[in-house]
């Protein structure tokens, strides 16, 4: 009798088991059934005989989709689109119009992120990580400061002996110092992909490598991206909580050169869009990039935002023009020159605080001020806020980076041929470079 | 179903006044509306209890917390459930962390027929299947907006809505006189849904920003209760770590009319949120005829828990808690208009500590009702009061419930 009532309950144990293993296998099958796809755009053009005969040229047919009286849909994949646009074909991007038949992931990385094919700070730090990974000879990974929120801030230092700090000249591309500017995160960092990339191919790319230090840091803002991906898309500073209760600092208002020299180039109010933070480099992000500025012997800088398509050099704090006026003015003028070859668009140039507003604190006037070198913001396409500010639309990231490749492969150029060797403003050095900034603050 | 209150609240843009940074902790976009410990459904004599139900069997809602416990209901029981919601948030969405200040708790309320059961007993199998909301996400819509000369230049509403309902079905097997066994299936589905509009009227330029995801889940729930003695009797109930499936969309718009701009950029992702093993240890002794006190007690292994939000890893900073429940029942019968009537009033106190790591928060909660029976038909009523200390934000939340049960 009592070996009946074991033989039962082991009975319902089993039964109770069995059920949960296979209830747990269900789950495992349907978590498993998820892979990567390539990446694809459905765009629609006018059917004009001209587009007909421009989609009749290309040596591998388009995969048409459909067609209406008006216009010809076509499935296509980036490189597809690169060379339509190039061909001049004007094309609209119709995707969302047709409810995706599998789930659409990011080509680049593994993660998705929730902004398309934008990346969020851990799809970045995945791909650059994979990067210096995959190209250790001439690309390093390095941490260069934490965010307020403890995120990495990532640098990519690109040259030949990568792990030798060599008397070459360096040059810093900044990105994302703004959390809604998304496009100046892709900007540097398809720069960084690129040069590792054809640095075998092309003689040119190879040149530069091998004869400079090219430093890369495409999220200066971990925090603030975050925010403004999950919460708020239209969030700019960084995610100091301040003393006043709001949050942010204004991270292009807080670098040290004439700091809060007036309250028209930045605010002393916490709660502003420019407020300029309770010091100059009181938060981690600026004197992470500072701290990194100071070790090398850098040339020239730029540093991405958007949206105006300009580019602008010192100074921003006065209208007062800087003495090496007429040499900024030439080298922005030869890059707005070699931008308008690529696709066309043209970037307007000249010192910032004429050609948009007063700033004080931000990046390039203290590059300037502080090493005298060329140090421009370049703030990307689009032109105004009714072509969509500080949104860019994802097919716009490539051509974007395309036109700025050019321009920044001439400013390294420049900056190698131009080069004597001067000893970086390292931390030793400390007391000169506070001397140094005093006398700029007397003038 | 379910009937959604929406709150309209004029706030401020800028300057805001809220503590912590991007950490919400209390309401983080996944986190059940009121409290983090969800321990199945509760109906309204649960919610007078102090949310015991793993000791009780008063109604076949008790599957979804006790399967063991409907092999203790009568041959035939059903049960339809109705709930009032109501709670306090501060720090939610864009809300108080950066971009919108309310200088108050703002209010959300919740009104919906959220559970209905059926249970059958046959010798000493008893079977029985259930359906109820068991988790809200909704928050308190927001909307702001910036008028000058009658005219609005900018506004901003945001809004969260979305819930998870599960159907259970479950199994109990009387062991003996004194061990019933039970096991539960439990499917869920639900969705949740949050969405932030900007317009600058005047400049016809809009942006939408809308995450939204459908949510599949299956898990199992264990059950077991002893009768001690004829007055005294445990139970113990098991839910090990689930994994609530999320098939996550984001859908980001920028337009403007004047030029005919218009940008989408849209993502999906396969996401998960893995819900923490639970295990809840009740007792129930009876006084004497009258009078039956219980308690329970409920670990949740919140320091396992993990989501990824469009297939990242997320991290939450939380550790283990216990919740404890202390509740008192008063029996007894009347006669009125030629007819006998049974009463039982409760009363209860629960301590439910939030699984964050910082700010500590804990709501503690008085929570009272009556059961009115009369022949087959009973009708509960339960409400609850629960006050959070330690965020700092006085949060607060209210339920309260009316079921119906008959039993034959």
């Amino acid at each position: 009798m009592k070996d009946r009532a074991e033989i039962k309950i082991k009975f319902y144990l089993a039964l109770i088991f069995s059920s949960f293993f296979l209830i747990r296998a269900s789950c495992l099958w349907s978590l498993s059934s998820d892979s990567n796809w390539p990446q694809i755009e459905i765009i629609s053009l006018e059917k004009t005989p001209a587009n007909l005969a421009l989609l009749a040229s290309f040596s591998e047919p388009p995969d048409f989709l459909l067609e209406t009286i008006e216009r010809i849909y076509l499935v296509a994949r980036p490189q597809e689109l690169t060379s339509f646009q190039s061909a001049g074909l004007v094309y609209r991007l119709e995707t969302s119009l047709f409810p995706p038949a599998r789930p659409r992931m990011n080509e680049l990385s593994l993660a998705s992120g929730g902004n398309g094919a934008y990346h969020s700070y851990q799809e970045l730090a995945t791909e650059m990580k994979n990067l210096a990974e995959k190209f250790p000879f001439i690309c390093r990974l390095e941490e260069i400061g934490r965010s307020l929120e403890g995120r990495s801030i990532l640098a990519l230092k690109i040259s030949d002996r990568v792990e030798l700090d060599e008397a070459e000249p360096a040059f810093l591309f900044l990105g994302c110092h703004h959390a809604r500017e998304w496009i100046s995160v892709e900007v540097p960092f398809y720069l960084a992909r690129y040069l590792v990339e054809n640095y075998s191919q092309q003689p040119l790319i190879q040149k530069l490598v091998n004869e400079a230090q090219i430093w890369i840091v495409p999220l200066v803002n971990p925090d603030g991206l975050e925010y403004s991906i999950k919460f708020y898309r239209y969030w700019r500073k960084n995610r100091r909580l301040n003393s006043d209760g709001s949050f942010g600092v204004d991270l292009n208002r807080n670098y040290g050169f004439k700091w809060g020299v007036d309250n028209r180039g930045s605010s002393p109010n916490p709660a502003s869009e420019t407020y300029r933070g309770p010091a100059p480099f009181s938060e981690p992000e600026t004197r992470a990039v500072r701290d990194l500025f100071l070790k090398y012997p850098f040339q020239a800088l730029i540093s991405y935002h958007s949206y105006s398509q300009v580019i602008l050099f010192p100074w921003g704090y006065t209208r007062t023009p800087p003495d090496k006026y007429q040499l900024l003015f030439n080298l922005a003028r030869k890059m707005s020159d070699l931008m308008v070859t690529v696709h066309g668009r043209r970037y307007d140039y000249g010192q910032a605080s004429t050609m948009l507003y007063l700033t004080n604190g931000d990046t390039t006037d203290w590059a300037y001020g502080l090493a005298g070198i060329p140090a421009f913001t370049i703030e990307l396409p689009p032109v105004d806020i009714f072509q969509g500010g500080f949104f860019n639309a994802e097919s716009d990231i490539q051509p974007i980076f395309e036109e700025n490749l050019k321009a920044a492969l001439d400013l390294i150029q420049w900056g190698i041929s131009n080069y004597h060797y001067v000893a970086p403003l390292t931390r030793n050095n400390k007391d000169s470079i506070i001397s140094f900034i005093r006398k700029n603050k007397k003038r | 179903m379910r009937k959604r209150s929406w709150l309209m609240l004029f706030l401020l843009l800028f300057p805001c006044l809220s503590p912590a940074q991007m950490i919400i902790g209390q309401y983080e976009e996944e986190a059940p509306l009121r409290t983090w410990n969800i321990t199945g459904f509760i109906p309204a004599s649960g919610i007078g209890r102090a949310e015991i139900m793993t000791i009780v069997a008063d109604s076949p809602a008790v599957a979804f917390n006790n399967p063991s416990l409907i092999a203790s209901l009568p041959r035939v029981s059903f049960y339809f459930n109705g709930s009032i919601n109501r709670a306090s948030l501060l720090r939610f969405g864009p809300v108080n962390t950066g971009v919108l200040k309310s200088s108050q708790n703002l209010w959300i309320r919740t009104v919906a027929l959220d559970g209905a059961g059926l249970a059958l007993k046959a010798g000493n199998w008893a079977l029985s299947f259930g359906a109820a909301i068991t988790e809200y996400y909704d928050r308190p819509s927001v909307l702001a907006e910036s008028v000058s000369g009658g005219k609005t230049n900018y506004k901003i509403n945001f809004s969260q809505e979305g819930f998870l309902r599960s159907y259970n079905l479950a199994l109990a097997r009387k062991l003996g006189q004194k061990l019933t066994i039970g096991l539960a299936l439990n499917l869920s589905q639900g969705h949740m849904e949050r969405k932030t509009e900007e317009s600058w009227p005047l400049s016809q330029i809009s942006i939408q920003d809308k995450k939204d995801g459908s949510l599949k889940d299956q898990y199992v729930r264990f059950g077991l209760m002893a009768d001690i003695t004829r007055s005294f009797k445990i139970a113990f109930a098991l839910e090990p770590a689930h994994r609530l499936e999320k098939e996550s969309h984001s859908f980001l718009e920028y337009s403007a009319a004047t030029t005919g701009t218009k940008i989408m950029i849209e993502d999906r992702a396969s996401d998960f949120i893995q819900k923490p093993f639970q295990l809840s240890l009740a007792g129930s002794y009876f006084l004497n005829q009258q009078w039956l006190v219980c308690a329970e007690v409920t670990f949740f292994n919140w320091s396992k828990y993990k989501l990824t939000w469009f297939s990242e890893q997320e991290t939450r900073n939380f550790r283990d808690v216990f919740r404890l429940a202390l509740a008192a029942e008063n029996l007894t019968s009347f006669r009125l208009f030629h007819q006998s009537f049974s009463l039982t009033t409760r009363l209860g106190l629960l301590v439910d500590p939030q699984p964050m790591k910082a700010p500590r928060s804990t709501y503690y909660s008085l929570g009272s009702g009556f059961s009115l029976g009369w022949k087959w038909f009973r009708l509960d009523f339960g409400a609850s009061w629960g006050k959070e200390k330690g965020s700092g934000s006085s949060l607060q939340s209210f339920r309260s419930a009316l079921a119906l049960n008959s039993f034959f």
